[in-house]
């Protein structure tokens, strides 16, 4: 991976290096350095206070502060540690990179974060479908517990986990961390009813929890290191330190970038030689998702907004995953919509209604305006559908739902509707795709 | 007797002994049973229900929530063509029609000498690489209508015997170590360093009032 | 306990207006008490809130404004502002609802369910009144069976999680789950599995669409051409209280009704389904008598005149001790004051038993203080020695299992694993005589009882409940008299139940149709017990009276009481045909369950009202009348022939029921009933009649107080009555003093094992064999042994095996391989099939058996 200006790569530094997921490479490049630091010269506070300077945004998609939710941490004698690779989120491929490609960094951070929350053990879940990530990951558990940096009083500190790789079994709602816990628990992954709203207070087991994703975890090595404020000197405002951007679609160069936060806008990373160097064939942007599927859609007036949480929010969207997915002017927005769609539909865990329920509804409209069968009214149909699930329809979503997955649905749905109607009358009227 | 054979059923309750509570074994030994049998059979769910101190119509509900646990018969190869928004984007939809016609059977269906079963897959996690395509969640891609028919062809050949296990096999590296420090001594240190820490906080209290003065 | 009134509520704003609440409870409760009702589906006051179904939703003021929040699930909160009437929560809940529609089928015209589901009720409150929905529906196979009772019909359903949730959390059956997911959910069983519960009745009754139906109510009537009648099960003898409705004359269905301090709406699918016997063709509903050999129907003056004929030849033959009556725990209270009187009165015998089962003795029950079911699970701890709890009592199983989760310390003594062992936190595997024993002589056993108990509730076990019932259908009743006895004499400050399981045992007691005791609790000379009254009437012309039992059946000693019946005279009343109707001389029909009003007392002495629904069948009559008619062919006076007047005379002759008056026990006044003897200050309190929350069981029509607790004290006052003790007036009863022969707890050494006989809910019983569907339900006979003791003969788990009596009987059995049980022990199973009971002989302190390979 290429980098332009002088920015550390700070989770994507082994990429691309020989066996790069061994231990040898990591032991060879500073791997567990962090690890010992932690255990044998700072405190667990001390370890606490850097990732809070740091600000790290978790990277799983709610961009919530790492250092707070640990903060929120219900005083227990028993807690746990689980860290989310059940990456799902359609077109956003970071985590399966970084658990194939760089896995010991995981667990380092991984087992720093454990001594600085004080988890009676670790679990790392990895979304069952990445069989190769799987199995380098375990490698690598089964190497770090021979080198000692697993298992009991690790590198002489005094300071003992196990740490276990659990795999998951095909659920996008896994994703979703209270699912997750259930899936974790060998439960069906529901997500579980708010409040309590964090596992910080009652997670695994009904115990104080926390739950981080895969990508913050990677940070976490660095940030020890280096020291929180190096990393919070990167970046833009609440935006800190670096993010990889899994860049998709229409675009000569498809693929994952670790980027500083804030720092370049989506044209940036659409057009420059390093990054996606440009549309497909040199056509034009006709739309973007800016943060997975979750996330309502951009239209090209936006290329020029950096790439900040804050901004995006502002602006009705948000940064997500990471996952951004470019869309040219030879794009059916009908079918692109209705195919995300009839992904929520496909992924709904089926507990509540509206989701449930409006998910196969809305999936079904949209079928039938992509085939030719639509109606005027269906479009009406689809937005009250579509707001009897998120009402308003209004950024950040209220829902009727369980869980974030019901207001998701109308995201795409309902911006296609906003941006694209012309496009759906066309086929209302020419009884199918003029794309086909 | 029970579904799993010895050696297996060894690392099943080796797996069980992974976690706090055994239920939390439940879809790792789903996985293990289907390594064994090709996919999960109710004999396999009812000793897993043992294993886990649930019901099988417990052991069922939860597997039959997950996409990748199939409580009927599959073919030795799982095909699982993407056709979510990045694939779809790059032909996804297009090579999933092909691999109906190549394969002759419909997505879900599987073909009659057992050996494929064709799957509309979401997103693989493959974006780079669209459109996607995962053989027993080994991943190729991109693809085209013409490399697809290559890969059947050599799976079909055995060549790629090696690298895509049979469909079940999803981890071949094992667990090296079991739990090496058992939960009660861990709570027990954790209580040693609570203690420690609150200690450190009411003496750096303690110096701060100290210098307040 | 939750009966208790409030001590500091909360305050929140409904729609403008401040309103108090309880701490902990969720919005919904507080609005309804309100007067606000929410609509609701998944929510089901006596479970779980999962807050699934969405259509309670309305708006809740939070940190960052006002949002939509499931009112089930959210508890209130000191300033909360809820609104439920604006647009934005009408829109959501019109949102929901026409979601829900979205899938389910419109085939209301043949539901089951049509005329009282909440879906087209609510949708019609709340609907948006069409459905914008043109595409294809979601379909899957029409009704599937899940059980032999319950059909499941996954169109209809609405993922509610109310049926999983009660299988799961309330019954502890977790043998149906959720499968699939999204809009392909299904509940399910496991494929090659059933929905095997004993509550599985349960689910079609909360479910608030027709997704589950039972077999026996399906197509039978439409909901707006039932009518009901309030009553109380007489399975067994906690006294669930329930609904009987009927349709032209024909009882359809029985629902629970939801008593705070009984059943809490559950019912168990042996007393649900038990109306399937109403209407069958082994009913008996004429009057018969027998001419030489055949047995005819006759009128009832003829049948009578027989009747007193036999009485008084009997009388002047062999005195009137040659006359006895046996069973009765199934009749109404009226009709057993009936028959005592006419028993004890106008004949003039002792010899009265209705304790076929040979449990824990009146003199026992009415010395020991008795404490309410709710003062139970609440207690400091409970201490179950008893046979197994959810086979002879199962609702109370239910109520166990629930107030475990709340906190309830149970310990259990038993010798084989039981329902109640996974709630226990110690199960001592100690038989009934050892423990008696133990207790009357000190010892490791006693200390580390005693230990157990004080560890809650101090020496003197102050706070501590004992239930304490048969657990061993082997043993004789003396056994149980010494555990009682010496139980409450070590711990002085102890409250007592009883597990005697049969339906009106207890009234039967309070009556007098026990031996020993006259109607009241009032003691009399000691007399033969149903074993020592068969073995008389084996050797000396006798005439019997069987009131709806079969001594074949349920008195063990087969041989011995096919002699005595052979031997006697024999008058059957009964509702149903059974073997010993076969030996009958007279049979006399009596109005089955449903067709006839009077009351019945459950295990904790707690006088409900019996409801008549539909008019007797053929030419059968109420109990009461039967036992008046026949004291007036001996021309004494006959007395009152209504309920409520026998009632009143009751409570005017008797002590223990003064100041209980028929019309007390309607629906509006004490809807629970009244433990005997009353406090008097609870006399004067009414019970506040609640709205009916129809979606908690939709099937009930008329508006029953019901639900948890209300703070209104006049259950909790009434249930805190005392026997014997605040009550001046009520009778005092000294404990009897009990030993317990060593026999009882002696080893054989001739490797014979020690009978151990239990019971399971689906027994062979004449009303269960009467009900088609039921019927299936019973398990053949079975016994469980150690392991090792099958290795020791040589035969394989499930095979059949060879039982030797002491005196030469032999049954031929399976026999089951069990790893809990310890050597030495034979469980036998009672069902359908081998008769284990014929092994056993009566007035010995235990029964030994021989194993051999078949």
């Amino acid at each position: 991976m290429e980098q332009a200006n002088q920015v550390p790569k700070i989770v994507t530094s082994r990429i691309g290096l020989d066996e790069s997921w061994g231990i040898k490479t990591y032991l060879a490049t500073g791997g567990y350095t962090a690890l010992r630091k932690a255990l044998t010269s700072m405190t667990p506070e001390q370890v606490a206070d850097e990732v809070s300077k740091s600000n790290l945004l978790g990277r799983g998609g709610a961009g919530f502060e790492v250092g707070r939710k640990w903060s929120m941490l219900k005083p227990a004698p028993v807690r746990y540690l689980v860290v989310n690779g059940d990456e799902s989120e359609p077109a956003t491929f970071k985590d399966h990179m970084l658990i194939e490609n760089d896995p010991h960094q995981i667990v380092e951070g991984t087992l720093i974060s454990a001594y600085a929350v004080g988890a009676a053990r670790a679990f790392i879940f990895v979304r069952g479908e990445f069989a190769l990530g799987l199995e380098r990951l375990q490698a690598a558990v089964n190497e770090a517990y021979a080198y000692g940096a697993i298992g009991r009083n690790i590198f002489g500190s005094g300071f003992s986990v196990d740490l276990v790789v659990h795999p998951g079994a095909g659920a996008y709602i896994c994703g979703e961390e209270t699912a997750l816990l259930e899936s974790l628990e060998g439960k069906r992954g529901n997500p579980r009813i708010k409040p309590p709203y964090f596992p910080a207070v009652m997670g695994l087991y009904g115990e104080p929890t926390i739950v981080n994703n895969v990508e913050s975890m990677s940070n976490i090595p660095w940030i020890v290191n280096n020291g929180g404020a190096s990393f919070a000197a990167l970046g833009v405002g609440r935006s800190t330190g670096t993010r990889i951007f899994a860049l998709a679609g229409h675009v000569n160069r498809p693929g994952n970038y670790e980027v500083e936060m804030a720092k370049l806008t989506f044209r940036d990373l659409v057009d420059r030689p390093e990054y996606g160097g440009g549309m497909r064939l040199g056509r034009q942007v006709k739309a973007f998702i800016p943060g997975g599927v979750s996330a309502p859609w951009f239209g090209p007036d936006q290329l020029d907004m950096p790439l900040s949480q804050d901004d995006v929010a502002k602006a009705g969207s948000m940064l997500g995953s990471g996952s951004i997915v470019m869309m040219d002017d030879h794009t059916c927005m009908v079918r692109a919509a209705w195919r995300i769609a009839k992904f929520f539909w496909r992924e709904s865990c089926g507990q509540c209604t509206p989701c449930r329920e409006g998910s196969g509804w809305i999936e079904k409209m949209m079928r039938r305006i992509e085939l030719g069968s639509g109606r005027e009214s269906d479009l009406d149909l689809l937005m009250d559908a579509c707001d009897n699930i998120a009402p308003g329809l209004t950024w950040p979503p209220q829902q009727t739902t369980i869980c974030v997955l019901g207001p998701s649905i109308p995201s795409s749905v309902a911006s296609a509707i906003r941006m694209f109607r012309d496009e759906f009358l066309v086929h209302i009227k020419e009884g199918g795709c003029p794309y086909e | 007797m029970g579904a799993f054979s010895p050696e297996m059923r060894e690392r099943a309750e080796s797996l069980v002994a992974l976690y706090p509570e055994r239920r939390s074994a439940l879809i790792p030994l789903c996985h293990l049973a289907q390594e064994e049998a090709g996919y999960l059979t109710q004999p396999f769910m009812e000793e897993i229900a043992e294993l886990t101190g649930t019901t099988p119509a417990e052991v069922y509900g939860t597997a039959s929530f997950y996409d990748m646990l199939h409580t009927e018969p599959v073919g030795k190869y799982l095909v699982g063509v993407c056709t979510n928004i990045a694939c779809l984007l790059q032909g996804g939809g297009e090579l999933l029609e092909h691999a109906e016609q190549a394969l002759g059977v419909a997505a879900g269906g599987t073909t009659d000498d057992e050996m494929f079963t064709l799957e509309e897959v979401e997103c693989v996690a493959h974006c780079d690489k669209a459109p996607a395509v995962q053989v027993n969640y080994r991943f190729f891609g991109p693809l085209t209508g013409e490399s697809f028919d290559n890969l059947i062809a050599k799976l079909r050949a055995g060549e790629y015997d090696g690298v895509v296990p049979p469909h079940g096999t999803l981890v071949r590296v094992r667990r090296e170590n079991g739990i090496e420090v058992p939960l009660e001594e861990v709570f027990a240190e954790r209580r040693e360093m609570d203690r420690a820490k609150a200690e450190r906080k009411a003496a750096a209290e303690a110096a701060k009032a100290k210098e307040g003065n | 306990m939750s009966n208790a009134e409030t001590p500091a509520g909360v305050h929140i704003t409904l729609d403008g207006v401040e309103i108090e609440a309880k701490p902990g409870e969720p919005i919904i409760e507080a609005a309804e008490r309100a007067g606000t009702f929410i609509p609701r589906f998944c929510y089901h006051p006596r479970m779980r809130a999962v807050g699934v179904c969405r259509m309670c939703l309305v708006e809740v003021s939070g940190p960052r404004g006002f949002s939509l929040q499931p009112s089930c699930y959210l508890q209130v909160a000191e300033g909360m502002q809820v609104i439920t009437n604006s647009e934005k929560v009408k829109k959501a809940q019109d949102g929901v609802l026409e979601f829900l529609l979205v899938n389910h089928p419109l085939d209301c015209p043949v539901c089951d369910k049509g005329g009282e589901c909440p879906l087209q009720d609510q949708t019609l409150a709340y609907g948006p009144g069409e459905s914008r929905f043109v595409e294809e529906k979601r379909h899957w196979e029409k009704p599937i069976e899940i059980s032999k009772l319950v059909l499941l019909d996954r169109e209809r359903c609405i993922q509610c999680d109310r049926c999983v949730r009660f299988a799961n959390e309330v019954a502890s059956d977790p043998f149906i789950d959720f499968a699939g997911r999204g809009d392909h959910t299904e509940v399910s069983t496991f494929p090659d599995g059933e929905f095997a519960s004993y509550f599985s009745g349960n689910t079609v009754q909360i479910c608030p669409v027709g997704a589950l139906t039972a077999r026996p109510y399906r197509f039978k009537a439409r909901p707006w051409d039932l009518e009901e009648a309030e009553s109380t099960c007489t399975a067994c003898s906690l006294g669930c209280r329930m609904a009987v409705q009927f349709s032209r004359s024909e009882v359809t269905r029985f629902v629970g009704i939801d008593s705070e301090v009984v059943n809490h709406s559950w019912l168990c699918d042996l007393g649900r389904f038990s109306y399937e016997a109403l209407d069958s063709d082994k009913r008996l509903t004429e009057p018969k008598v027998r001419y030489r050999s055949e047995m005819a129907e006759v009128s009832w003056r003829d049948a009578m005149a027989r009747v007193g004929s036999h009485i008084r030849s009997f009388t002047a033959g062999h005195g009137a001790g040659s006359i006895a009556f046996l069973g009765g725990a199934g009749f109404t209270n009226e009709g057993l004051y009936s028959f005592v009187k006419l028993a004890k009165t106008a004949i003039g015998t002792d010899l009265f038993d209705a304790d076929l089962d040979g449990g824990v003795p009146a003199s026992v029950v009415f010395a020991s203080p008795r404490a309410t079911l709710t003062e139970a699970l609440a207690a400091k701890v409970l201490v179950v020695a008893s046979a197994d709890v959810r086979e002879e009592l199962p609702v109370l199983f239910l109520r166990l299992n629930d107030a475990v989760k709340k906190g309830l310390r149970i310990i259990e003594i038993s010798e084989v694993e039981t329902s109640i062992s996974p709630l226990a936190v110690e199960r001592l595997p100690l038989s009934a005589a050892r423990v008696a024993l133990a207790l009357q002589s000190g010892g490791p056993d006693a200390e580390h009882l005693g230990a157990l108990v004080a560890a809650s509730a101090g020496e003197e076990g102050e706070g501590a409940v004992f239930l304490l019932g048969k657990s061993n259908f082997a043993d004789p009743s003396t056994v149980y008299a010494s555990l009682a006895a010496a139980t409450a004499k070590k711990w002085p400050a102890a409250k007592f139940l009883f597990a005697n399981s049969r339906a009106n045992i207890f009234g039967a007691m309070d009556l007098g149709a026990v031996p020993g005791w006259l109607p009241g609790r009032v003691a009399t000379a000691p007399s033969d017990d149903a074993g020592q009254i068969i073995a008389r009437a084996a050797d000396e012309p006798m005439l019997l009276f069987l009131l709806g039992v079969d001594p074949l059946a349920e008195l063990p000693d087969t041989a011995l009481v096919r002699s005595a019946l052979d031997n006697s005279t024999v008058v059957v009343i009964d509702s149903f045909d059974s073997a010993a109707a076969a030996y009958a001389d007279v049979v006399l029909p009596v109005a089955a369950y449903g067709e006839s009003a009077g009351t019945t007392t459950n295990f904790e002495g707690r006088v409900t009202r019996l409801g008549q629904a539909v008019v007797p069948k053929g030419q059968s009559k109420p109990d009461f009348l039967i036992a008046a008619e026949i004291a007036r062919e001996l021309g004494m006076p006959s007395g009152p022939t209504a309920p409520e007047a026998i009632l009143a005379e009751m409570s005017r002759e008797l002590p223990l029921y003064r100041g209980l008056a028929y019309a007390d026990l309607a629906s509006n006044r004490y809807p629970d009933g009244l433990v005997v003897p009353l406090e008097r200050k609870a006399v004067s309190i009414s019970a506040r009649p609640r709205k009916l929350d129809p979606i908690a069981t939709p099937g009930l029509i008329a508006p029953y107080h019901q639900g948890p607790a209300k703070p209104f004290a006049s259950e909790a006052e009434a249930g805190k009555a005392e026997p014997g003790a605040d009550s001046p007036k009520s009778p005092r009863v000294q404990l009897p003093e009990f030993a317990i022969d060593p026999a009882a707890v002696s080893v054989a050494a001739d490797g014979r094992l020690r009978l151990l006989l239990t019971r399971r809910l689906y027994r062979p019983t004449a009303q269960l064999a009467a009900a088609p569907i039921l019927s299936q339900l019973t398990a053949k006979a079975e016994i469980r042994v150690a392991p090792s003791t099958l290795e020791a003969i040589g035969a394989s788990d499930g095979s059949e095996v060879k039982l030797i009596g002491d005196h030469g009987t032999e049954v031929l059995v399976v026999a089951k391989s069990d790893k809990s049980l310890p050597d030495g022990v034979v469980q036998g199973r009672l069902g359908d099939g081998a008769n284990l009971l014929q092994l056993v002989r009566t007035g010995t302190w235990a029964t030994y058996v021989k194993v051999g390979s078949n």
